[in-house]
């Protein structure tokens, strides 16, 4: 496993300085997801809920920067050992498509992902942090009746390695301020 | 260098987009790869849960072992329905005292020195353990049991293998509960039968009483095993044969038992074989039994015998041609290169064996038919006695059949087609 901690500085190095010398007429957008979770440990799945909020500002008509920010909000169970999320915050840069005349977006976020995983009940153990390079792909769609808003649905992959896996399906609504 | 560095990104997203698509992907670059945690204890924790055991218990329980021995160590997890399961390989093993006694990851434990330890199994949370004497105490006698779920009935059906194993027993008082079998050197002192000197399997040839010694260290222990008179029957395959001078022919001893439910097996290795011309065709292999060899042309009568009342015969032929030629033949006698059927038909094949004399002998059921590499799933091919060479087809494709018969092996190619509608 490659461990590249001053990574994970580095990347809130590069996105506060993109925010820092972001054009001052860009504006910010938010996003409240619930996002179904896909946690794959040696082959066996389980699939807690969280809930997310995502804070970005675009820096060009293609380039955003992201803050990412996710919480439980429903557990998985396999025979007593309850599982969640707790905890999920991530740093994105963000390339999306040009806007469409259908309002309709796809794009791509790559960055760093820091994840709190809790367990309870039978076969409980201690807190796990894990943190890695973490992906994502979505599409986001202009709401046609109520401006500033949107639709999202995005895959992220957060983990990746020695047998764990975490992935997250998310629906959200977009604002944009 | 702030300010420089500010610039530089400044310039990279103010300018076309390419630039700004490559600045992510350097920046995506630099970032893959990298990971932090460990998630072993995760995994630990996922696994017991899915395992669901709710407690382990190590086995076997408290026990002594002679210092320098070494004993594979098994941990079984309890589920709530009380199914055991075992977990010896899942389980994180460890010795509480390392210098006394380590224990490798499945189990293993190995002594140095004398002592006692602490031999324990985890996982996620839950552990069992078990307390392991290692002594140097000298041996005074050995037990000799069985090793089954009965292990003081010490008697076996006549021509049928037992499992024996011997625990120590040491001039402190103390014995073990861990075998040495594999430490004590076995033999058998009076009786029909034969014992690995290794590992103590004894294979009974008869009816009666066996005597076999243990010994290590000086210490001898005779004990008695009794093989029970309850083989009714032997059958002998093939019942018939035919074989070319030098062919050889592996026959099959099937003993049928009275007793608790009647019962066969497969007795090959503990009856006696016998030719009755030994000119014509004779088991001369001590290392194969029931394998024959054909010497000269005649009839021979073939026995398997187990003790003194219980046989089976078979017929044997010796042809003083020569094996000329094979061929996969059909039920009208006519040759089969190809074999094409389609799905859902199962067909006997049948492998015929042409002499230089002109005779032809049915060998299907003593050749070994089996399904040749890939295309698994598209026929099965039976290689069971009686329904040899019966191909059923499963599925449209192709598929090869390995035919070997003797020294010789031929390869039946089969298509499959859909079924008409």
């Amino acid at each position: 496993m490659m461990s590249y901690k001053c990574l994970r500085y580095c990347t809130a190095v590069c996105l506060l300085s993109a925010v820092w010398v972001a054009p001052v007429k860009a504006a910010f957008y938010s996003d409240v997801a619930v996002e179904y979770l896909n946690v794959k440990i040696d082959g066996k799945k389980l699939h807690p809920w969280n809930g997310r909020i995502k804070l970005g500002k675009p820096l060009s008509r293609e380039l955003a920067i992201e803050a990412h920010y996710a919480s439980a909000i429903q557990d998985d169970e396999i025979n007593g050992l309850k599982l969640e999320v707790s905890e999920n915050m991530a740093a994105y840069a963000r390339y999306q498509s040009p806007d469409t005349y259908s309002g309709m977006v796809m794009y791509l976020i790559a960055g760093y992902a820091w994840t709190t995983i809790e367990t309870s009940g039978a076969y409980a153990i201690p807190e796990q942090e894990f943190e890695s390079f973490s992906w994502g792909i979505g599409i986001e769609e202009r709401a046609q009746t109520v401006r500033n808003m949107g639709y999202s649905f995005q895959y992220t992959r957060y983990y990746d390695n020695d047998g764990f896996t975490l992935e997250g399906f998310s629906l959200g609504v977009r604002y944009d301020f | 260098m702030y300010a420089m560095i500010f610039k530089t990104l400044d310039s990279v997203m103010h300018i076309k987009s390419q630039y700004g698509l490559a600045a992510v992907m350097l920046f995506c670059a630099l970032l893959f790869g990298c990971e932090e945690g460990d998630p072993t204890a995760l995994k630990e924790a996922v696994n017991a849960a899915d395992i669901n055991v709710t407690a382990i218990s190590v086995e076997p329980a408290e026990g002594t072992i002679k210092t320098g021995y070494s004993y594979p160590f098994t941990a079984v997890g309890h589920r709530p329905d009380g199914v055991t399961v075992d977990v010896t390989n899942s389980v994180t093993w460890a010795s509480s005292n390392t210098a006394i006694a380590t224990v490798n990851s499945n189990g293993v434990v190995s002594t140095d020195t004398d002592g006692s330890v602490t031999i324990s199994a985890s996982l996620a949370g839950i552990s069992g353990s078990t307390t392991l004497t290692a002594s140097s105490a000298v041996l005074q006698s050995i037990a000799v049991l069985a090793d089954t779920a009965t292990p003081n009935v010490l008697s076996v059906s006549a021509c049928k293998n037992l499992q024996l194993k011997a625990i120590g027993e040491y001039a402190d008082g103390v014995r073990d509960i861990i075998p040495i079998t594999d430490h004590v050197t076995w033999s058998v002192v009076m009786g029909s039968g034969e014992i690995n000197a290794t590992n103590g399997l004894l294979s009974t040839f008869s009816d009666g009483t066996i005597s076999v010694l243990a010994s290590l260290d000086g210490v001898d222990s005779a004990t008695d095993v009794t093989a029970t008179a309850d083989l009714n029957a032997i059958t002998v395959t093939p019942a018939a044969q035919t074989l070319a001078i030098n062919g050889t022919l592996q026959y099959t001893a099937t003993g049928a038992y009275n007793g608790n439910g009647s019962s066969t097996a497969n007795i090959t290795n503990n009856v006696e074989w016998l030719s009755g011309a030994p000119t014509v065709a004779d088991f001369t292999n001590l290392n194969s039994p029931g394998l024959i060899t054909a010497g000269t042309q005649g009839v021979t009568a073939i026995t398997a015998t187990c003790g003194a009342s219980v046989s089976g015969t078979a017929s044997l032929t010796v042809s003083d041609n020569t094996l000329d030629y094979l061929r996969f033949e059909d039920g009208n006698g006519a040759e089969i290169e190809v074999f094409n059927t389609v799905v859902g038909i199962a067909t006997q094949i049948s492998l015929y064996g042409h002499f230089t004399n002109d005779d032809k002998v049915d060998v299907t059921e003593n050749a070994q038919w089996t399904l040749l590499d890939g295309t698994v799933g598209v026929i099965t091919v039976n290689n069971s006695t009686d329904n040899k060479g019966i191909i059923t087809a499963v599925a449209v494709g192709r598929a090869d059949v390995r035919v070997a018969y003797q020294q010789n092996v031929l390869i039946l190619p089969v298509n499959v087609t859909a079924a008409p509608p």
